[in-house]
């Protein structure tokens, strides 16, 4: 084979190369690979490990009465269920997040069919009292609050400030029966 | 003299280049490149190392000769391809009379049967390509010759790039192993340079591996660096050294007339006997070719923004190629002073970008607070507080969140630490990452927009469709405008002929607005409007806009697949060391295993419970941050804490659950740790979990 087609091959090659290994490579240099550890302790058998115990502390009859309401669905009154078709809506029927503040969140989870919101501040009673306030302007009571379901929780940041102040928090909205 | 002459014709027989001053000899099954000049200084070693007899009667025809008398020599020996006796023809030159005098001697000593090769068996052949010019030196040796050996020597070096060629060309003849090295060298450190993301030291390394590579059978380095580079080296020197040329080249190759005088003084002009001299194996003409393929394809790199590592205009939004972070503080202090640093954080990207910064104390340092501190040394001054976690035993985070930063604009914060022991070396350990950005970006999104085909008039309501396509990485949250048109007014947003109406609007005064649209990569969205003209004069344009609110999330790897998401949030962990005592990294800022899949896999692995633990055990143990750490403090039945999820601990088998895990692998590992290990005892999740047991499961 002519020399000057092998040499053609070779340079042709190398800068073909070049940008593949380029743009398979740069998106790593800053992120670093953690070994993919598959946890055995599922598998081993022995005497169960105590209880966690939990930074802050659930509530819990009302968390009891939380999961009651999301396994049985309590009906809602048509003007909640207008309203909550509204906001549904309003994401398209889809998962979305209808309120950002800094204090909290608003989601609409669809596969679990539930909203929850995320408290974003250690003054969650008043976090949670804008969140409900939020759902009242959109045409809820407060009963049809209390059945959308809704699911309050504490961010990790925020649980983390208030470890130690024997807190105990509600997941349900303010007024739930 | 047979032998003698069948030496000389095999020999020159064997230059195969004429045109180019190059010659090409066989010897020791290896085909070798060698310049007139070099051929020059070898051709008495060649001819010692033939049989004594031979030697005897070759010498006096070559050996004595001056390079300026054998390269005319040579050349028209080898182009005319005539044998020594015709060049004894006395109608030839003073020159080659005086070759024809030295066949003589020979002759006379019954050596060589001259008489036998009359010209008349041996015509001159003819070359149509070549003109037949008279010798620089004025030479009649032969029309042909004069002409080959003077096109080389008549060449106008014109342009100084041509002299920088030509220059270059002499260098890495004269200097091959050193060309090897520059060319090798530099291509290896292009090459470096360019995988690395710029990484200087990754680079020099890549060079010098090449610029040795080429050397490896003389320094015997080649095994020592992998092999690799230098037998693709030797292999393609090899090739290149065992195939013959035979496109002509342009004349870039000429070497200067007294080369061989210059290349006296230089170590590769004394071979070793039997060792002859290598030419650098590739021309100037494909040196220029190949350091100018490198320039461009850097130049390219450069311009696009790839390669710099820092440029803000990085297409991914969420890229910290975006970012800028520094900190500052002083060099020492004494033991129990206090420490103030500053931190700048840039965001050089285009949108409007929320950022979380954070920072993990070093053993040794206690967090004081994030208050501005004019007097300190370097002095700082911040609007923004910190939020500090962990205890100073298990290392202490400070995290800042950053809202809504435009372009180009710096936010700066303070931290200030005391030393708890003597000699702490403190490094720097603040980090910076994009958690979300805002703005309109028009490459992500794709908006079309039919409108009736019919001249719209007062009778018939004009409908026509949106269609909105997210282009972008990651989840977009899109808002939509549509300015009502003048002399027309919303009727409604219903499906219509040809559009199917996915979403009502929000408002539809003055103009129609739909919000909360949420988007993953290649979804679309259609709408519909439908507006009732006022007027006979209507002029519809297309005045909807859409308009990318946030973006989160990301989709840059896939790996295993897992259902129902294929993110399983494995492939990309952050840099960031939050709370983990291990200092490892854990997380995955770009997951896009969401809310939905990570429910969705719960009622797959564990159907039971998944209700729990994603409305109460999941919060209530840990968070939705698969980084989720909860240290002895907070009493977990592991010393030294629990990662991930669920809260799970070290385990049996000394392999932890934790934040690296990823969520379809956490979500199994704890089903089965309640399927296999707590059932078969008769427990429930709550003898385990904590929350769990608090709600009676």
């Amino acid at each position: 084979m002519n020399k000057r087609i092998l040499i053609l091959i070779l340079v042709v090659g190398i800068f073909i190369a070049l940008p593949i290994i380029f743009l398979t490579t740069r998106s790593q240099p800053r992120q670093q690979d953690t070994l993919l550890i598959i946890p055995k302790a599922s598998v081993s058998i022995g005497e169960p490990s105590p209880v966690t115990r939990p930074e802050v502390n659930y509530n819990s009859d009302q968390s009891k009465k939380l999961l009651e309401i999301i396994a049985d669905r309590p009906t809602l009154a048509a003007n909640d269920q207008a309203a909550r078709k509204t906001i549904i809506q309003s994401l398209g029927n889809k998962s979305g997040v209808l309120v950002q503040d800094p204090g909290y969140q608003i989601e609409y989870i669809k596969a679990a069919n539930v909203f929850h919101v995320e408290i974003r501040t250690v003054d969650f009673e008043e976090a949670k009292q804008s969140a409900t306030a939020w759902f009242s302007k959109q045409g809820l009571t407060l009963d049809g609050i209390c059945k959308l379901p809704v699911v309050f929780y504490l961010n990790a940041a925020t649980k983390d400030a208030l470890r130690g102040q024997q807190i105990e928090f509600d997941p349900l909205p303010g007024g739930c029966k | 003299m047979a032998a003698t002459d069948e030496f000389i014709r095999n020999f020159l027989a064997s230059i195969i280049r004429p045109d180019q001053r190059l010659f090409e000899i066989e010897a020791g099954g290896r085909r070798l490149t060698y310049s007139i000049e070099q051929i020059v200084k070898i051709l008495p070693r060649l001819i010692n190392q033939l049989e004594p007899n031979l030697r005897d009667r070759v010498a006096p025809l070559l050996v004595g000769k001056q390079p300026t008398e054998l390269i005319p020599f040579l050349y028209s020996a080898k182009n005319t391809n005539k044998t020594l006796l015709e060049f004894s023809n006395p109608s030839t030159t003073p020159q080659a009379a005086e070759e024809e005098a030295l066949l003589q001697q020979t002759q006379d000593s019954s050596l060589h049967p001259a008489a036998s090769h009359p010209k008349a068996e041996h015509p001159e052949p003819s070359h149509p390509s070549r003109a037949h010019p008279t010798s620089a030196e004025g030479h009649q040796v032969g029309a042909e010759t004069v002409a080959i050996l003077t096109t080389p020597l008549q060449k106008n070096v014109s342009t100084p790039l041509k002299r920088l060629g030509n220059t270059l060309g002499t260098f890495a003849a004269r200097n091959p192993r050193i060309a090897q090295s520059l060319l090798f060298g530099g291509a290896m450190g292009a090459l470096g340079l360019v995988t690395s993301g710029f990484n200087p030291v990754a680079a020099a390394t890549f060079a010098a591996g090449g610029a040795l590579a080429p050397h490896w059978k003389r320094f015997g380095l080649g095994k020592m660096l992998g092999g690799l580079g230098s037998g693709i080296i030797q292999s393609t020197e090899n090739i290149l050294s065992n195939r013959p040329r035979t496109a002509p080249a342009s004349g870039n190759e000429e070497q200067s007339n007294d080369g061989g005088d210059q290349g006296e003084g230089r170590r590769d002009s004394r071979p070793k006997p039997g060792l002859p001299l290598r030419r650098f194996p590739i021309s100037p003409f494909w040196l220029w070719l190949i350091g100018g393929l490198i320039l461009v394809v850097a130049f390219i790199l450069l311009l696009s923004g790839q390669g710099d590592g820092k440029v803000g205009d990085s297409k991914d939004p969420l890229s910290p190629k975006n970012l800028e972070i520094t900190k500052i503080g002083p060099d020492q202090v004494e033991n129990d002073q206090e420490i103030t640093y500053k931190i700048t954080v840039k965001y050089i990207g285009d949108r409007t970008a929320s950022i979380v910064v954070n920072d993990q104390l070093p053993q040794g340092t206690k967090f004081v607070d994030t208050d501005s501190k004019p007097a300190a040394q370097p002095s700082c001054t911040t609007k923004l507080a910190g939020v500090a976690s962990g205890s100073t035993e298990s290392g202490q985070n400070i995290s800042w969140t950053l809202s809504d930063l435009a372009p180009q604009t710096s936010t700066e914060l303070c931290l200030t630490l005391l030393p708890t022991e003597p000699d702490v070396y403190i490094v720097n350990t603040v980090t910076a990452m994009i958690t979300s950005v805002s703005g309109e970006a028009s490459s992500d999104i794709g908006f079309d927009m039919t409108g009736p085909s019919a001249v719209p008039n007062i009778d018939t309501p004009i409908s026509y469709a949106l269609t909105l396509t997210y282009k972008g990485n990651g989840t977009g949250t899109f808002e939509v405008y549509d300015q009502i048109p003048e002399h027309t007014k919303f009727l409604d947003a219903d499906s219509k002929d040809g559009c199917e109406s996915q979403l009502a609007p929000i408002e539809t005064t003055g103009t129609v607005k739909w919000t909360g649209i949420s988007l993953k990569k290649g979804e679309s969205l259609k709408l519909c409007l439908t507006l009732q003209p006022v007027d006979d004069i209507v002029k519809i344009a297309n005045r909807a806009r859409a308009v990318l609110v946030s973006q989160t999330g990301n989709d840059l790897f896939t790996a295993i697949t897992f259902p129902p998401n294929d993110d399983t949030c494995a492939g990309k962990y952050t840099v960031t060391i939050n709370k983990n005592p291990l200092r490892k990294n854990y997380g995955d800022p770009a997951c896009t295993f969401n809310k939905d899949d990570l429910y969705a896999l719960l009622q797959q692995e564990d159907p039971l419970h998944a209700d729990f633990w994603f409305n109460q055990g999941i919060e209530c143990e840990s968070s939705f941050d698969a980084n989720n750490y909860a240290g002895p403090e907070t009493g977990t039945p592991d010393a030294g804490g629990a990662w991930g999820l669920f809260q799970m601990g070290q385990g049996k088998n000394g392999e932890f659950d934790h934040g690296d895990v990823n969520w379809p692998f956490q979500i199994r590992n704890q089903a089965n740790y309640y399927t296999n290990v707590l059932v078969p005892q008769g427990l429930k999740l709550g003898a385990y979990f904590a929350c769990a047991q608090k709600v009676g499961i």
